[in-house]
């Protein structure tokens, strides 16, 4: 994996950014698996900037997101539908009928992800898949002791995630405990990952990830055997990694070696 | 995984050589993946040995090496170029068309690698891969941390001292990166023999063998192997925990 350790949550997001736009310039038509949470949440404040000020344009980009809670509404404000429209969706040139959000109202949700998956294949698989992490290691929801095969499923939401969640809901009933999500197989067949994570909090999970066993109970992990993955962390993020100075002597040699050839 | 235990640094070699001898016997136009690690070089002794013996030939066989440093002329006498064809291919009846190394002096290293994962698939993938663990658990140039996904690419060279290649000392700079076969590329190689010589060796091997799989420790990734045997001596045995296993299923 190559691991870029930056300052702070500003050049993580723009670090992220940059490599979107530059794999977005080699294929405009760019097939782009997106994330939700505050880690990405910069990455997009970014890509708008770049989209208004640089005319970068996502005309011909389709979407695909990793996750949604069952039983929201796409106008519920918790929902992942209303997060991407609000943060990304709505300020670039993206057209809808490019955008797949796993549908957390459909009806029989187990042919739904066999749509879903049927539909990334058919257009011709993820390019660039980004993903955050969990502080118990899930990258989706996809849950400490997911199958490292699993494909698009309902899962169950964790007792803690269902917790966290609950102070977002005016009712208990009304708080998910389900949802769909890409699996980890489908994750790791994106032909390439951009893995962010920043924060404290995020620092021990970040190093077992990156340089504990791969293990079905950090599903994250998986991410090693990826043939093109790049971690971007920010300094407290990276805190716990053991390999640190390698990874930071390893992109600036990197560097070099790129401006001689 | 088949994990055999000999008395010696020499008997490693001579099981070694067995294997290659046999194998090549068994189908003479194996493509053979060879590391250029300065602790199996000796090993190859047994081979010109064999050959010089006419016990058998080389003429049909394909090489391919591991690694190569970057920058490093064929014809310099640090290249892994020169040491493998000084050390073995020189005295085998090799045709000259069949090997096929790295050449670190590529005018673009990054062109190069590509191109070789191309050879050695047009070669109809490795037969048998030789590869040697190295100090940190890294098999070709594959350093920690290297994707266990990951085809021939540029590395960069792990920068402290201990983990640098002695031969360099006296060249005054070390290079800074490599080109490697991926551990996906060695993953790939129809059968593997994985080399551990020395007590150096010995908590790297049981991390390898009986610790998790991790980018941490590259070589981790041959427990997924279906055909992998693991050749070592009596000192690179000693933290395996299943030691006795080993041995009487031998």
């Amino acid at each position: 994996m190559r691991v870029l350790i930056v300052k702070n949550y500003d050049e993580m997001s723009k670090e992220a950014a940059k490599i979107v736009k530059s794999r977005l310039e080699q294929k405009p038509d760019l097939v782009l698996g997106l994330a939700t949470g505050s880690t990405p949440l910069g990455l997009y404040q970014e890509l708008i900037r770049m989209h208004k000020e640089n005319s970068l344009s996502f005309a011909k980009v389709r979407t695909f997101n990793l996750d949604e809670y069952l039983g929201l509404k796409p106008d519920n404000d918790q929902s992942y539908h209303y997060f991407m429209f609000e943060n990304l969706f709505k300020h670039i040139d993206v057209p809808r009928e490019n955008i797949y959000i796993p549908d957390g109202l459909a009806n029989d949700p187990e042919k739904f992800c066999q749509w879903y998956e049927d539909e990334i294949e058919k257009a011709g698989g993820l390019d660039l898949q980004v993903v955050g992490i969990g502080r118990d290691g899930h990258i989706g929801f996809n849950e400490p002791g997911s199958s490292l095969a699993s494909r698009t499923r309902v899962k169950s939401l964790d007792e803690g995630t269902i917790k966290d969640n609950s102070r977002f809901f005016a009712k208990p009933e009304e708080v998910p405990h389900f949802a769909i999500t890409m699996g980890v197989g489908t994750i790791l067949e994106s032909k390439e990952i951009l893995f962010l994570a920043n924060g404290a909090g995020k620092s021990e999970i970040v190093a077992r990830a990156i340089e504990g066993p791969v293990t079905s109970q950090v599903t994250a992990s998986i991410l090693q055997i990826h043939p093109k993955a790049i971690a971007i962390l920010d300094e407290a993020a990276a805190a716990g990694l053991q390999r640190k100075d390698y990874y930071k002597y390893a992109e600036e040699q990197a560097r070099h070696f790129e401006k001689n050839m | 995984m088949k994990v055999t235990i000999l008395p010696s640094e020499k008997t490693v070699c001579c099981k070694l050589t067995e294997i290659i001898v046999s194998a090549v016997r068994e189908k003479p136009d194996l493509v053979i993946g060879f590391s250029p690690a300065s602790e199996i070089l000796p090993c190859y002794a047994g081979l010109i040995e064999c050959c010089h013996k006419k016990e058998v030939s080389f003429h049909q066989s394909r090489f391919f090496a591991t690694d190569e440093f970057v920058g490093l002329d064929p014809e310099n006498p640090l290249s892994n170029s020169f040491r493998l064809w000084s050390h073995l291919l020189s005295h085998l009846d090799i045709q000259l068309e069949n090997v096929y190394l790295l050449n670190g002096a590529a005018l673009n290293p990054t062109i190069e690698c590509a191109e070789y994962e191309r050879k050695i698939e047009q070669a109809g993938g490795v037969d048998l891969g030789i590869v040697s663990l190295g100090i940190r658990g890294d098999v070709g140039r594959n350093e920690p941390s290297s994707s266990l996904g990951s085809r021939c690419r540029v590395k960069t060279l792990a920068p402290d001292e201990a983990t640098r290649n002695g031969r360099f000392l006296s060249h005054g700079s070390h290079p800074k990166f490599s080109m490697t076969v991926g551990v996906a590329t060695l993953m790939a190689a129809k059968s593997v023999v994985l080399v551990a010589i020395g007590t150096g060796r010995a908590m790297i091997l049981s991390k390898a063998l009986e610790g998790p799989l991790t980018s941490a420790v590259t070589a981790s990734v041959f427990q997924r192997h279906p055909k992998c045997t693991v050749l070592l001596d009596e000192t690179a045995s000693t933290f395996l925990k299943r030691k006795d296993y080993y041995k009487s299923s031998a």
